[in-house]
């Protein structure tokens, strides 16, 4: 939305390398942080199959790194309503053969939150000893509620672009939840232990990202290069120079999480 | 159990549902202000708990109302004048008009061909085998078109909608008032005048999500299906089976429902998309949270200026059929006009000796099928210990780890939630269904809504085993639950 953006506008000027070869291409880091007191989530009570399970397991769904870096925000490629998003970098047709992994360990999920493009096989496997079942809900797919028995697995591809990321989760073991981002374009990251995200070889010039988190949804609030930026939906304006475009630390305050 | 909350009437409940019915058709009968369509207030109500503001009721809320109204007509008025398959599936009317050129051209060229006295037999026949390939190719976009524009038909919909009674001609009117709405409610929302007293609940068609149904999972169900499940009503829940109805009317009644629920999935649709818009700048003050006060108060008069006439155009957008009929109405109508391409195909059941099946399917239903981990150790339905067992319909406003804001739900009219069961297998009752094939779907695709999962892990033959011990193996026990639901008495008009 263009109005919407205004208040977010930011534009990079980061020192950057001219890299001959990546004359045309940027890549962009960053690092999310929490600023602020993070109350961590209260363990997942467990309820069912308690013999393997255990009894508490903490919540995914938040998890910081020892100096609150922020891990599972998602960020992705954000179009206004009718823009095209840009051809996606040579190195991109490779990676969308590749398959995504999904997989259940110890009545969890891993990763807590999956990227695959559209098309992309998805591989879904349950490495506990126990059944499991995968139910995905989204809005533009049709969802899908497979069972899959011990050391079982199953390959699915989603092929419709989502808003916002698919809801997993399994119905045996209700606490069980994870998120599948899928998207058209391949320009998206998800950030590690460390609050580290990486988005390799976007073309140079200006692109919006949605910034989101399993906890709070889109992020609206953030402070980036000294500046707080606002958006409703978690946008952001980046301007891409060819090489390395480092964002530095992004930080996110603990109230808004 | 939940179940005694209907019970609580006094034994025979159906008693008091069928009063109240009978109460509330007569209020709907009688009432002269023209019946409308409740907007969901529930799918509202959450994109604004997402957005932390309000939706505004004059760039929002009314809108949808419109598009609405416009693509589906009202409760006691159907109207389809807008569904044009040229702008539903213009793809199709394309390769229509494409193959239509096409054979005309081969029509001219056989026309001509055959004028001349030397025409090679050979040459004709080749000419004519095109025009015939040709003629296929016509016939099966022409299907493709039928089955697009015959998923809703105004006729029958008029059967349908309306108060309860018959037009002129005597063809009957109100079908859905007379027989539905007091549980279904007039929207489809599952919320009539008796749902709350009803467990499980009535479907609310909003969703698009079907439980006893052929196709897989995140499928609509087929006309087919619609019509079975009505005609047969879904044994052991108050469902009742229109089995004694004509088959036009019940035609009109499938068609009613799917019209709800295409209504229903449009409008959620469109309240997520309107609520993305950020109308800040065009709200009155007063509606304004904090956030966007000081948004809007954050800009010249002149960034203000172009911010409301830029979003205006984009609402006004939105808004134009030319859009919402390709963008949004096209990809709901085409999934349920072209359900039939998600049917699981049920492979012939393998002759076995029955005994050995049995053991075979009791072996899988504990082990590779994974049934137990809810069905139970007895199959009694007690296996699931997991708290936070709710259907799909329930978690569209509740969701169990955050419960804080359930009192306003339910003042917006859903439903109280109530744990959703696996089914005690040992009662020997299908609710969609007792035939093999029935049960074959079931497990093979799972019941969508209700959590229970697709047996994907398990191949065709393991599954008739499944089959097999579900339907037989299993020892009667009718004191195993509470007795489930009497369906409702289906008083026919003659
Ligand atoms: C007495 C209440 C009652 C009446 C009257 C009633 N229904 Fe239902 N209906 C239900 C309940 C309860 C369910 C849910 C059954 C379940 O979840 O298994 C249901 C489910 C359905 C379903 C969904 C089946 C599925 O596969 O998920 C359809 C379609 C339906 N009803 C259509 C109708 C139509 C059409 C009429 C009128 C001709 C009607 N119903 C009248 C109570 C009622
Ligand atoms: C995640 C829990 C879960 C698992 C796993 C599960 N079910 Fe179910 N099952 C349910 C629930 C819940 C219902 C009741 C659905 C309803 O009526 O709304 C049900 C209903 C049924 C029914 C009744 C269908 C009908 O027509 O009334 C059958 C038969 C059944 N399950 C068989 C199985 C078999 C066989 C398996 C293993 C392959 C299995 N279930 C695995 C939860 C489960």
């Amino acid at each position: 939305m263009k109005h919407a953006t205004i208040g977010m506008l930011f534009l990079l000027f980061v020192g950057f390398t001219v890299d001959q070869a990546a004359a045309q291409w940027g890549t962009v880091t960053g690092q999310f942080v929490v600023k602020g007191n993070v109350v961590l989530l209260k363990p997942l009570v467990v309820t069912k199959d308690n013999a393997f399970c255990g009894n508490q397991l903490n919540d995914p769904l938040l998890t910081v790194g020892p100096k609150n870096e922020l891990q599972d925000v998602a960020l992705w490629l954000y179009l206004d309503r009718g823009d095209k998003a840009p051809t996606p970098h040579p190195m991109y047709a490779a990676l969308a053969k590749k398959q995504v992994d999904v997989v259940n360990r110890g009545c969890l999920y891993e990763p807590q939150v999956a990227l695959a493009v559209t098309g992309q096989n998805v591989k879904f496997s349950n490495q506990d000893p126990i059944a499991h079942n995968f139910k995905v809900e989204g809005f533009a797919n049709g969802g899908l509620n497979n069972l899959v028995p011990a050391a079982g697995n199953f390959v699915h591809a989603f092929n419709d672009e989502e808003r916002y990321p698919m809801n997993a989760g399994c119905t045996i073991h209700p606490w069980m939840k994870s998120f599948i981002v899928v998207r058209e374009s391949p320009y998206m990251a998800v950030t590690d232990n460390l609050g580290n995200f990486k988005i390799e070889n976007l073309p140079v010039g200006k692109h919006k990202l949605q910034i989101w988190h399993g906890k709070s949804g889109v992020i609206k609030e953030v402070t980036l290069g000294g500046k707080t930026l606002k958006d409703r939906k978690g946008v952001i304006e980046i301007n891409v120079q060819p090489g390395q475009n480092n964002l530095g630390v992004i930080t996110v305050d603990a109230a808004k999480l | 159990m939940q179940i005694s909350q209907a019970l609580a009437f006094g034994g025979p409940y159906r008693a008091g549902g069928l009063v109240l019915a009978v109460m509330i058709g007569a209020i709907l009968g009688c009432s002269s202000e023209p019946a409308k369509f409740e907007p969901n207030r529930i799918a509202m109500y959450k994109a604004e708990l997402s957005l932390g503001t309000k939706l505004d009721p004059t760039y929002q809320v009314q809108p949808i109302e419109k598009i609405l109204t416009e693509t589906f007509g009202t409760p006691d008025k159907p109207d389809l004048s807008l569904w044009d398959p040229k702008k539903l599936v213009p793809d199709l009317a394309e390769e229509r008009a494409d193959i239509q050129t096409e054979y005309d051209e081969i029509k001219a060229e056989l026309d001509k061909a055959l004028k001349d006295p030397d025409l090679d037999p050979e040459d004709r026949a080749d000419i004519e085998a095109d025009l015939a390939d040709v003629k296929k190719d016509l016939d099966a976009v022409d299907k493709q078109i039928a089955a697009v524009e015959g998923l809703v038909q105004l006729d029958m919909l008029q059967m349908a909608a309306g108060p309860y009674g018959s037009a002129e001609d005597g063809t009957p009117r109100g079908l859905y008032r007379q027989h539905c709405v007091h549980c279904h409610g007039i929207t489809g929302n599952g919320a009539g005048p008796t749902a709350a007293f009803l467990n499980p609940y009535p479907r609310d068609f909003r969703l698009g999500k079907f439980k006893w149904k052929s196709t897989t999972t995140g499928a609509p169900p087929t006309h087919d299906d619609l019509k079975r499940v009505i005609t047969n009503g879904v044994p052991g829940t108050a469902m009742p089976s229109f089995k004694l109805l004509p088959a036009e009317e019940i035609e009109a009644l499938t068609q009613y429902v799917t019209y709800l629920s295409l209504r229903g999935e449009l409008e959620r649709n469109l309240i997520l998309d309107f609520s993305d818009i950020d109308v800040a700048v065009l709200k009155p003050a007063g509606m304004q949270s904090e956030e966007e006060k000081e948004y809007v108060e954050s800009l010249s008069a002149d960034e203000l200026k172009e911010e409301q006439t830029g979003l205006k155009e984009e609402l006004a957008e939105l808004s134009d059929p030319e859009i919402f009929l390709p963008d949004y109405l096209a990809p709901i109508v085409t999934k349920w006009a072209f359900a039939d391409k998600n049917v699981t195909d049920v492979p012939e059941k393998p002759e076995v000796v029955l005994d050995e099946s049995i053991v075979h399917g009791r072996d899988l239903f504990f082990k590779k099928g994974g049934c137990a981990t809810c069905h139970g150790q007895s199959a009694l339905g007690d296996g699931q210990t997991a708290e936070m067992f709710y259907d799909d319909w329930t978690e569209e406003y509740y969701d169990p780890k955050n419960p804080e804001h359930l009192e306003e739900f339910l003042a917006l009219g859903a439903l109280p939630p109530r744990k959703l069961q696996p089914r005690n297998l040992r009662l020997g009752n299908f609710r969609g269904g007792r035939r093999p094939v029935d049960v074959y779907w079931r497990i093979r695709n799972g019941i969508e809504g209700a959590k229970m999962p697709a047996a994907q892990q398990l191949t065709e033959e393991e599954i008739w085993h499944v089959v097999d011990f579900v339907r037989k193996g299993l020892p009667y026990d009718s004191l195993s639950q509470p007795p489930e639901h009497v369906q409702e008495n289906v008083r026919v008009r003659n």
